[in-house]
């Protein structure tokens, strides 16, 4: 009999998801307190992930040697999303219902950190979104439970949009990947450069497919509309090519770039001795910084993981010192608590202190703008400052009318 | 002097197209070969690239000093790959040339995830720029641009690959052999050659393309984990733009393409994305085989091996199914309320399998974009949440309406072709579908995508919910099966067999190929609709290529010749995916081996498990 | 009455007349065979009157109906059965199923999406398969069959539009002589009790000469002869168009 037989594997199917789907875990009150944590740890991404997550687990490890909090460890279970919004929300629905976490974390993407903070917002959960970018996020998507640590792509193109200002540049170009990031960034720098010089104009606009960009022929079309000046978005292997073809072809000659996040270890490092120098970007010059609580911090990383931090370490690690510091002030795992002691949260981070505001549940987190240039064939920051983040966002009229319900 | 500048702008960006194409064809050509010859849809096409790209990398830290040795080290990168192409033709894709066509390319996709965590484990997740290369790391000043020497170079070496391919497949004998593998298998086996030998050579040849394609972007591109899947699709595209098999084609399809987006991006900065799937579409609207293709063939089921005559379920299938049935409705009363969660997204994307399933074994419809379909239903669901305010039950309603509706609009143009073109035109449709959904910010929400499609109060809990997708989704199962049985089933088997016959007894197959398609497309909404509420959200990837690169994995794992085929795939592979991930970082590469050895041993999927461990042979 | 009229059929391919200016006509009831050397043209006259492929010039009128061009599913429609020189037969279904689909796509009801078909006109198709001998085999797969016994389905399944015209492109291809002659005598007996008209190629001389009422010959795209097997076969034409290139080998190809 050539036909399939349905009922042998009916009967071992039946086994077999019995056995994997049985996996319920008690919830053990006295044990760790459980973050939930979640970030795409595989593919492309874990070049960002993976220090971070090595931030984290250095806060974590520090934090538990000193007897942890409320006189309990704090413990993190990590998912990896795949880079997925769908993943993620199978993961958050994990971590609450079988893992019975107390609170969620992470995310690198602005749609997955979206998509796991409106989840958050419906389980009624508090949710802390360390790297999402999107000013969705606490903004037009904002709600009760979800707050954001790292500067969102409002603040940090405002801190380029001002030193743009200084420029005698008039005439400016923009290349950005044809998605939500480039689209918001291109919009904020442009509203905060002409709310300051209304005698700029923006005389060409590129729009690459996100990792897809034709460096050749998109350098030669910003060059043609010969700007004065190019605000820069794009990132990661598109910011590679962008940087060679346009050196190779002479577009920065004589032009002024601002750049956004290409300050960043993350980016900076792989151009290599590619770097641009000059450019005005925004970042972490990890080397440099002087302050000692981020040199306390630089020591503890390097001898932890025999490398140096990234941008993503300290928002990582950052992550863990808020959950801590929230859960201190809050003194319980009570989700109202929480959510209550997050409000206003002061706490010192490696960039100085920061505080969580009532107003949009953003953090004051900043970054530090500076030039770029070259030493030994590696990309460093020079003439750099630390921007405080509770400078550049819109005034609290502002913020509430970009907040529905706040 | 307007003119002037404007002529001289003209041929800059056509030098930058060029080079563009010049990159596009390498990759593109070897694809086409291995599938000319082998008829092996390589989906590692892209990983074998990206390999190329990261050996590359490693000897050019090495000796990358001076020209001849930054040469030497891609030349040695292409070699390597097409070493390692050897491997994977002689270990792996050698034991399953009698399967099915699409097993073949499950395998690849297995490779595919092998690859991708084995090159992070290797070369560690950072981006890798590799320096300039000596001797061609300036410009040279043509009509007053800057063009780079290296693309002048990299369009050098597409003319010396181009000219080279076709020295040898006229002049050699081995090529004359590929030549005539690609046109009639038939004639080689006929004139006593081991395909076998040939076979691995053409694998060889083409993954030392991709190899060479990869290595020689070094100097212009960082190497990175995400360089597999992006070429890969628009690989496919060139080569099924200039026709399967075809070199020159090949050829002429990444100049066109490069071309068209180098003077693209001029006018139309935003619509680069979809540009390359709108001239795969329009070609393959008026030209069904490419370019310079020759209909081609790949079918569901190997023509030599048909299957068995569809038979209704004894009494022993019959009991099998009402366990199954049993078994979803009393999970979630002794099961966790995370393990709801899952069944309930097993249950949907069983429903979306079983619509794919339904399509191919129904009605050798193969399509890759059946994404499109899913993806529709979601954000037929989930726009109708955003702007319409509707509760659930409407949106739900709407969802088939807009799988439908899409599958009905793609359709017309999809049925008219067959095997690989309608393959690659319904993933073309399926990309484009994502690209607006991707690009148009202000009626999608882009890639930020549509957030607060939760389920209404009444099915909030998400045990009702469970019940409510396990209802409709089983009740949509059961209906496309009893199509399977129904006179349109059967005269969709009967076009699958043979088109020929179908015509010769009346039946307009066209039409009927094209009802085929808007009923699985409904029923691929309706999972669509359901997964928009249980994810709460819905985000462009649900309409990606890799959504449909699902629905096929769970078909092909479950085992195609088989009604409970999908669904088993659904469970097992929503099971493991979620399993290993708590397991490992590494879950790509179990998952990867893991459809690979099971290929390998099972070519009939999972259902064949139940044959071998009863000694039977599957028909 | 002419069942079927062809009138200055041509048919190009490049540069090559494949048809060129064919003209004749089968009456109700008649057995015609259409014979010639290999790229005669046979195959493609066929095709064309089939709609398959749509002749450059010239027209086929079925009964009072102009046909010319029409697909072949609506060619089907005005009452031609077809059986082809390689059968072509649905591989995965038994032998019922194969008349049974033909016979919904008859009654109209192929995209009913309802009662399963295996309950739908099962002692029509019963009744079909025994008249071709295949009675016995009625619930075997067809990828179980014979080669002879692919032949007798196709015929079944090509009279399942009640059709008055039959074009059988080598009816007994591929078969041995036994099998040949039961199934000319088939194909007789069909004329004689149903009156359908038959035309078919075919190259084994004695199936034409023993079972054609008439004979027309191609060469080369046209006609050359035309007419009883014994005028046909005292044709000087003809004798001059064979005695050059037919021979035994081809004949069983």
């Amino acid at each position: 009999m050539p036909r399939m037989n349905v009922r042998y594997y009916f009967s071992a199917l039946f086994g077999a998801l019995l056995a994997t789907l049985t996996f319920a875990s008690a919830n053990a009150q006295q044990g760790p307190i459980r973050v939930g944590e979640i970030n795409s740890y595989t593919g492309p991404l874990a070049a960002f992930t993976v220090p971070y997550r090595n931030g984290w687990q250095l806060a974590i490890e520090e934090i538990n040697a000193k007897g942890g909090v409320l006189g309990r460890p704090l413990e993190v279970i990590s998912r990896d999303d795949g880079g997925k919004p769908a993943n993620a929300i199978k993961f958050a629905e994990e971590l609450l219902r079988r893992e019975n976490v107390d609170l969620l974390a992470g995310t690198f993407l602005s749609n997955i950190g979206l998509a796991v903070a409106d989840f958050a917002n419906r389980n009624k959960t508090l949710f802390v979104a360390s790297e999402p970018l999107s000013d969705a996020v606490v903004w037009s998507k904002g709600n009760p439970y979800t707050f954001r640590l790292r500067p969102s792509t409002y603040m940090q193109a405002a801190m380029l949009a001002e030193e743009a200002a200084k420029l005698p540049a008039k005439r400016w170009a923009t290349i950005a990947p044809n998605y939500e990031y480039g689209q918001s960034a291109v919009k904020a720098f442009k509203e905060v450069l002409k709310a300051r010089r209304p005698d700029v104009e923006f005389v060409e606009e590129q729009w690459p497919a996100l990792f897809k960009i034709d460096a050749g022929a998109t350098v030669q079309a910003i060059a043609r509309a010969k700007p004065e000046a190019i605000f820069n978005v794009t990132f990661s292997i598109d910011l590679a090519k962008f940087v060679r073809e346009g050196q190779l072809r002479g577009l920065f000659k004589d032009r002024e770039v601002a750049s956004l996040l290409t300050g960043e270890p993350e980016y900076l490092d792989t151009l290599k001795g590619e770097t641009p120098e000059g450019w005005i970007v925004t970042g972490y010059p990890w080397q440099a910084i002087k302050a000692p609580a981020h040199r306390a911090f630089l020591d503890a990383y390097q001898s932890r993981f025999d490398d140096y931090p990234r941008a993503g370490s300290i928002v990582g690690y950052s992550t863990i010192l808020t959950i801590a510091a929230m859960l201190e002030k809050a003194g319980s795992t009570d989700t109202d608590a929480m959510v209550a002691a997050m409000k206003g949260l002061e706490l010192d981070t490696p960039f100085g202190p920061i505080t969580y505001r009532s107003l949009d549940h953003q953090s004051t987190m900043g970054a530090y703008v500076g030039r770029t240039a070259k030493v030994d064939g590696r990309g460093v920051m020079v003439d750099f400052r630390y921007a405080n983040g509770a400078d550049y966002l819109p005034d609290d009229a502002t913020v509430r009318k970009l907040r529905p319900g706040s | 002097m307007a003119l002037e500048d404007f002529v001289s702008f003209i041929v800059a960006q056509a030098i930058a197209g060029l080079a563009s194409a010049a990159s596009l064809f390498l990759i593109a050509v070897g694809l086409s070969i291995v599938f000319g010859v082998t008829r092996v849809v390589n989906f590692a096409h892209g990983s074998l690239y990206m390999l190329g790209a990261y050996i590359a990398y490693s000897l050019v830290v090495v000796m990358g000093d001076s020209f001849l040795g930054y040469l030497l080290a891609l030349l040695l990168a292409a070699v390597a790959v097409g070493v390692i192409g050897g491997v994977i033709e002689s270990a792996l894709l050698r034991r399953i040339y009698h399967a099915p066509e699409l097993f073949q390319l499950l395998a690849t996709f297995g490779v595919v995830l092998v690859v991708q965590d084995l090159t992070r484990t290797i070369w560690g997740p950072d981006d890798l720029f590799a320096p300039r290369m000596p001797g061609l790391d300036g410009a040279i000043e043509i009509l007053g641009y800057a063009i780079p020497t290296y693309d002048l170079f990299l369009i050098g070496v597409a003319f010396a690959v181009l000219g080279g391919l076709w020295l040898l497949f006229r002049k050699t004998r081995f090529g004359v052999l590929l030549r005539a593998a690609t046109e009639d298998r038939q004639m080689v086996a006929a004139l006593g050659i081991d395909q076998r030998w040939l076979f691995t050579a053409a694998f060889v040849l083409g993954s030392a393309l991709a190899g060479l394609g990869g290595a020689l972007q070094m100097p212009r591109q960082a190497a990175s984990l995400s360089m597999d899947l992006s070429i890969i699709v628009d690989a496919f595209v060139v080569v099924v733009i200039g026709g399967m098999g075809s070199i020159a084609g090949a050829f002429i399809a990444a100049v066109l393409i490069s071309e068209l987006l180098a003077f693209g991006l001029v006018i139309f900065p935003q619509i680069t994305l979809v540009l390359i799937f709108l001239v795969m579409a329009v070609t393959l609207v008026l030209k069904p085989s490419g370019l310079f293709g020759k209909p081609e063939f790949l079918t569901a089921e190997d023509v030599r091996n048909p299957d068995p005559p569809l038979q209704p379920s004894g009494p022993m299938a019959r009991t099998g199914w009402r366990l199954l049935l049993a078994a979803g409705l009393v999970a979630p009363l002794v099961l966790g309320e995370f393990s709801t969660v899952i069944l309930t997204e097993i249950a949907i994307l069983a429903l979306f399998a079983a619509s794919l399933h339904f399509l191919i074994w129904g009605g050798g419809l193969i399509t890759f974009g059946h994404a499109a379909y899913f993806g529709l239903g979601a954000y037929g669901a989930g726009l109708a949440v955003f702007h319409l305010s509707v509760g659930m039950a409407p949106a739900l309603l709407l969802a088939p309406i807009a799988g439908a509706l899409g599958a009905l609009l793609f359709g017309w143009f999809c049925v008219r072709l067959t095997g690989i073109y309608m393959a690659m035109l319904t993933l073309a449709f399926a990309q484009i579908a994502w690209s607006i959904a991707f690009q148009w910010i202000e009626f999608t929400g882009g890639d930020n995508g549509i957030l607060g499609v939760w389920p209404s109060a009444w099915a909030a809990d998400a045990t009702v919910f469970y019940y409510l997708a396990f209802s409709v989704c089983a009740a949509m199962i059961w209906a496309l099966r009893h199509v399977l049985f129904s006179p349109f089933g059967y005269t969709l088997r009967g076009i699958r067999d043979s088109a020929l016959r179908s015509a010769a007894i009346g039946v307009d197959v066209t039409r009927h190929r094209w009802l085929a398609f808007t009923l699985a497309g409904a029923a691929a909404g309706v999972s669509g609709g359901f997964f928009a509420f249980a994810k709460g959200s819905v985000f462009p990837e649900v309409l990606f290529v890799s959504t449909s690169v699902d629905g096929l994995v769970m078909v092909l794992l479950g085992g195609m010749q088989s009604l409970a085929g999908p669904i088993l795939g659904a469970i097992v592979y929503t099971e493991i995916q979620t399993e290993l991930n708590r397991l490992t970082d590494l879950w790509q590469l179990v998952l990867g081996v893991f459809i690979v050895v099971l290929v390998v041993i099972l070519p009939r999927g999972l259902v064949g498990l139940s044959a071998l461990l009863l000694g039977r042979r599957v028909s | 009455m002419s069942v079927l009229i062809v009138s200055d059929l041509a048919k190009a391919y490049g540069g090559v007349r494949a048809v060129d200016g064919v003209s004749f006509a089968v009456e109700a009831g008649e057995r015609v065979a259409l014979i010639g050397p290999n790229g005669a043209g046979k195959t493609t006259l066929f095709n064309a009157i089939h709609g398959q492929v749509r002749p450059d010039a010239g027209q086929v009128i079925l009964g009072d109906r102009e046909i010319t061009g029409l697909a072949p599913h609506r060619v089907w429609r005005h009452g031609v059965g077809r059986t082809f020189q390689i059968t072509a037969t649905f591989m995965s279904m038994t032998v019922i199923e194969n008349v049974q689909v033909a016979l919904a796509s008859h009654h109209r009801v192929a995209a009913r999406l309802g009662r399963a078909l295996r309950h739908r006109y099962r002692d029509e198709a019963g009744a079909l398969i025994t008249q071709v001998g295949l009675g016995d085999a009625a619930e075997r797969a067809v990828s179980e069959l014979a080669y002879g016994d692919l032949k007798r389905l196709e015929l079944a399944v090509a009279l399942t539009n009640e059709p008055f015209l039959l074009l059988m492109d080598e009816p007994t291809a591929g078969m041995a002589g036994d099998g040949r002659g039961q199934m000319m005598a088939l194909v007789d007996r069909l004329v004689s009790d149903v009156g359908v008209a038959v035309l078919f190629t075919e190259h084994d001389m004695d199936v034409v000469f023993g079972h054609a009422d008439r004979v027309i010959v191609l060469d080369r795209g046209r006609v050359i002869a035309s007419g009883s097997p014994e005028a046909v076969r005292a044709n000087a034409d003809v004798r001059a168009v064979y005695l050059g290139t037919y021979d035994d080998e081809e004949a069983v190809t």
